[in-house]
């Protein structure tokens, strides 16, 4: 696309890759501090999960209030998986997906459909009733207590354990995927989800599959926030129901809004940052959620674009027009 | 945890033909309460979504507003009549202030971001009450007069909620009297049809506005605080309405009005029949899924006057 | 005929919105439907668009019945239309427009992959459609920052990019300024003259419609009242009556 090429994204290519490179060697300066590295985790999966839904909103604009549902699905799938069959990722991750993409590809068919109100109202009831076959299944699942004694996974027979291998190969998942993704936003599919986004009556006139170009979106973002939950859980050898609870859906919502819709890298680190920030402020702070709630409101009242939007409106200033982003 | 809005105890094992027939009178009983219930909070979410184009996300956590309100109110040595009327005024304020300070910032944007403005609410006010003590559940005891169970031959009902459904069915058809004979109500309907037209007719939007907000919430607030001897009261408590609610407002069509009073009892009865012989976890899939085929045949509600924008 | 309806209806509760309409487009002709507000035309072009099914009748193009589908698959088979209110991607610059439109012919719009040849070849046909159109120079504009006209003119380029055989023009000159009103004009002749399309136009501006169109359409109360050539509408008592009530001098 002559888009892409017209971009100034020079000085961001090197930032970007020097950042990657960053992230990759920080184990070895955490070394000392075990504490920050599991934190450092659990930020790279909130940053895959981010960058999950952003690729449903993002892309076409439909607003998932229940993306948690396919977080927490992936999570039990996987869990059960290596409890039940065998403990190893290669087996039970691909599985996970395919489970994931099945069920998300059945009920898109008719989610997609509806005006974008209905579909969020009928995201959030359906991460409901994920939350609710938690405990129809609870003879399997724990019901409230949750999954517990996953086994140790492998990789390929190779055993994973080390806090420092987990750290890797959920940062090589999270690369893997905004690579993918920012690929896919070249691409001519990634291009005609935009069209959907901006207008989605033209797009059906010019002869674009719109309901077909969500479907795809929605079946990809439920598979990768579904590999996001069965990483997770392996990671974390338990899983609890509360990962799907509709805060934790406002969380991943969170994540995206805060870092700006639609931008990909915005919301990865929208979702890294706030799980740092959220870690060190609900241990200073009781009324977390008020915060919370609070700085939502504030963001999509004065900053709808998000910081990354913000960031952008500065970058412009310095570098001239780009057009990192689709206005919304 | 989620949905169990057990009406009526567990495990109602039906032996005998006869017992068989009892239970599900019973449960049809219960089903028109918890019908009763949701119609009464249903019915703030359409006038909202009908009037400003908004789907309030934060309407169960004004439902648990009311409720804890309301039993706070009672246990600070008020009368449950007077805890019955101030919560829903209270709540109703709050839903002024809201639509005034918040709602009103954002009128004229896109539709995602009234989504994600009245989740973001519904965050917050839920972070208040965590912070107000709504981690604990909190009774409501019922007034003396009503705390006894109503005997019909073999059918029994407690006598508190054969109240809930009178007051939320009286409630109701007040709104519904006041919406077609007032000069309110006409405005209401005016921009209800057509927002634009509305504007024509010379509608002042924003206090119309700011007027529909607040009794969407209070009457969110008065199903919570009648609700609350039932399900009590605490912070999360209007999650599982609100869910279900949704559901309502979906199957009758988003933003009719006669939808909704019919689907609220449809609602209510599959999940108090589902709750009776499935379970409560199962009822909620059972009826998620009679909505998704819905959703395929009739996409807009049972009289097919659901918005389509 | 490049396009045909038989018996065509669609109602909206008790009206009678499109009432049994039958209508032909010969090829390469500039055809107008007029009728006063609420008389159907709106509904009768959602209709052959395939944005609304009809309760009955027949909807045919190029020979092959085409009732019931989706606006998607006509434009694949060349039939595309403009919109009352600008139709247009407002955030992609106007090339780019244009070659969304043309991926979507080719069917590449879901392809994870577009040669580097590929991409230059589209966005030439792309600036190609867009000079035509009278843009030549706008190309790397954001949409959204054209005049009106220029972003209308846009939305017929998007059209064309399908290489459609007729295309349907909802109201294509209103809202217009008298300047851009006369480039439309323009456009719409040069459509049929030098790109060999037919076209459907529904326009409230008489004096136009009669200038531009090689046949007329007169809709009332969701039927047809007369149908012929402009100079025919002109003297027809009927269409005076109902609607033209003689108030045109052109």
């Amino acid at each position: 696309m002559p888009l892409v090429v017209r971009r100034p994204v020079r000085p961001l290519h090197i930032l970007g890759w020097v950042s990657v490179l960053v992230g990759a060697l920080l184990p070895f300066a955490l070394g000392s501090q075990p504490f920050v590295l599991q934190l450092a985790s659990q930020a790279i999966v909130a940053a895959t999960l981010a960058l999950s839904l952003d690729l449903l909103t993002g892309n076409t604009g439909l607003l998932s209030f229940g993306h948690a549902g396919w977080y927490g699905l992936g999570g039990y799938i996987a869990g059960l998986g290596a409890k039940f069959v065998a403990p190893e990722m290669f087996l039970v991750l691909p599985l996970t997906m395919i489970v994931v993409a099945v069920v998300a590809w059945l009920t898109g068919l008719i989610l997609v459909r509806q005006i974008g109100k209905t579909f969020a109202i009928l995201t959030l009831a359906l991460s409901q009733i994920f939350y609710s076959l938690i405990f129809v299944a609870s003879a399997w699942t724990g019901g409230e207590d949750g999954l517990q004694g996953i086994p140790v996974p492998t990789l390929a027979g190779l055993s994973i354990a080390a806090p420092t291998a987990w750290y890797w190969l959920l940062y090589f998942v999270l690369i893997a995927s905004l690579l993918l993704a920012l690929y896919l936003r070249r691409t001519p599919l990634g291009q005609a989800w935009l069209a959907v986004k901006s207008n989605p009556e033209r797009s059906l006139f010019v002869g674009i599959p719109v309901v077909r170009l969500k479907l795809i979106a929605y079946v990809l973002s439920a598979t990768l926030a579904a590999l996001a939950g069965g990483l997770f859980t392996l990671f974390n050898g338990a899983v609890s129901p509360d990962t799907m609870s509709w805060l934790e859906s406002g969380n991943i919502l969170m994540y995206v809004v805060l870092g700006g819709v639609g931008t990909l890298i915005g919301p990865v680190i929208g979702g890294a940052a706030f799980t740092f920030a959220a870690q060190y402020i609900s241990s200073l702070t009781d009324a977390w959620l008020i915060y919370f709630g609070g700085l939502f409101v504030v963001i999509v009242i004065f900053a709808p674009d998000g910081l990354f939007g913000l960031a952008s409106v500065f970058w412009r200033r310095l570098f001239g027009p780009s057009r990192g982003q689709v206005a919304r | 945890m989620l949905i169990s809005l057990t009406l009526k105890g567990r495990a109602l094992g039906a032996e005998g033909p006869g017992e068989g027939i009892v239970l599900a009178l019973s449960l049809a009983l219960n089903g028109l309460v918890l019908g009763s219930i949701l119609l009464l909070f249903s019915l703030g979410l359409t006038l909202i979504y009908g009037v400003g184009r908004i789907v309030n996300f934060a309407h169960g956590a004004l439902f648990s507003a009311g409720a804890l309100a309301g039993a706070w109110i009672a246990s600070s040595g008020h009368s449950f009549w007077i805890a019955l009327v101030a919560a829903p005024l209270l709540i109703g304020a709050v839903g002024l202030v809201l639509d005034w300070a918040v709602l009103a910032r954002i009128r004229d944007r896109p539709m995602v971001d009234s989504l994600l403005l009245t989740f973001g609410l519904a965050l917050l006010i839920t972070g208040v009450l965590y912070q107000m003590g709504g981690r604990n559940l909190t009774m409501l005891q019922p007034p003396q007069g009503l705390r006894g169970t109503l005997t019909l031959g073999t059918l029994s009902l407690p006598t508190y909620r054969i109240f809930v459904s009178a007051l939320a069915v009286a409630a109701v058809a007040a709104l519904l009297f006041f919406l077609k004979n007032s000069n309110w109500g006409l405005r209401i309907r005016a921009a209800n049809d057509d927002p634009e037209m509305g504007a024509c007719l010379g509608i002042d939007r924003e206090s119309l506005m700011h007027s529909v907000v607040a009794l969407g919430a209070a009457l969110a607030a008065l199903a919570g605080v009648a609700a609350a001897p039932i399900f009590t009261a605490y912070a999360t408590v209007g999650d599982k309405i609100l869910i279900l609610a949704f559901m309502t407002v979906i199957l009758g069509g988003l933003g009719s009005l006669r939808g909704a009073v019919v689907a609220a009892y449809v609602v209510g009865m599959i999940i108090v029949f589902g709750e009776g012989y499935l379970g409560g976890q199962v009822a909620l899939m059972l009826l998620f899924g009679m909505m998704m085929a819905m959703l395929i045949r009739w996409p807009r509600g049972f009289f097919g006057e659901g918005r389509t924008e | 005929m490049i396009l045909q309806t038989q018996g065509l209806s669609r109602r909206f509760g008790g009206l009678k919105a499109v009432d049994d309409v039958s209508f032909a487009v010969a090829e390469h002709t500039v055809q107008s439907i007029i009728g006063p507000n609420g008389a159907g035309k709106t509904t009768f072009f959602n209709l052959v668009t395939g944005a609304l099914s009809p309760d009955a009748g027949r909807i045919l193009f190029r020979g092959r019945d085409v009732t019931g589908f989706g606006p998607d698959r006509l434009a694949e088979m060349g039939l595309v239309r403009t919109f009352q209110r600008t139709s247009i991607f407002r955030d992609f610059t106007v090339a780019e427009n244009v070659s969304l439109a043309i991926r979507s012919r080719e069917r590449r719009n879901q392809s994870l992959f577009l040669s580097r040849a590929d991409e230059e070849r589209i966005d030439t046909e792309a600036c190609a459609i867009v000079a035509e159109v009278g843009l030549a120079g706008s190309e790397r504009t954001i949409a959204n920052n054209l005049s009106h006209g220029a972003q209308r003119a846009l939305d017929v380029a998007i059209g064309l990019a399908g290489h459609p055989r007729l295309i349907l023009m909802d109201e294509p000159l209103a809202g217009m300024s008298q300047g851009d009103r006369a480039s439309i004009a323009t456009l719409i002749v040069r459509l049929r003259e030098e790109m060999g399309l037919t076209v459907v136009l529904v326009e409230h501006d008489i004096g136009m419609v009669m200038r531009l169109s090689d046949r007329i359409t007169v809709f009332h109360h969701g039927r047809v009242i007369a149908a012929g050539p402009p100079a025919e509408i002109r003297e027809d008592a009927a269409v005076r009556s109902a609607y033209l009530r003689g108030s045109f001098a052109a």
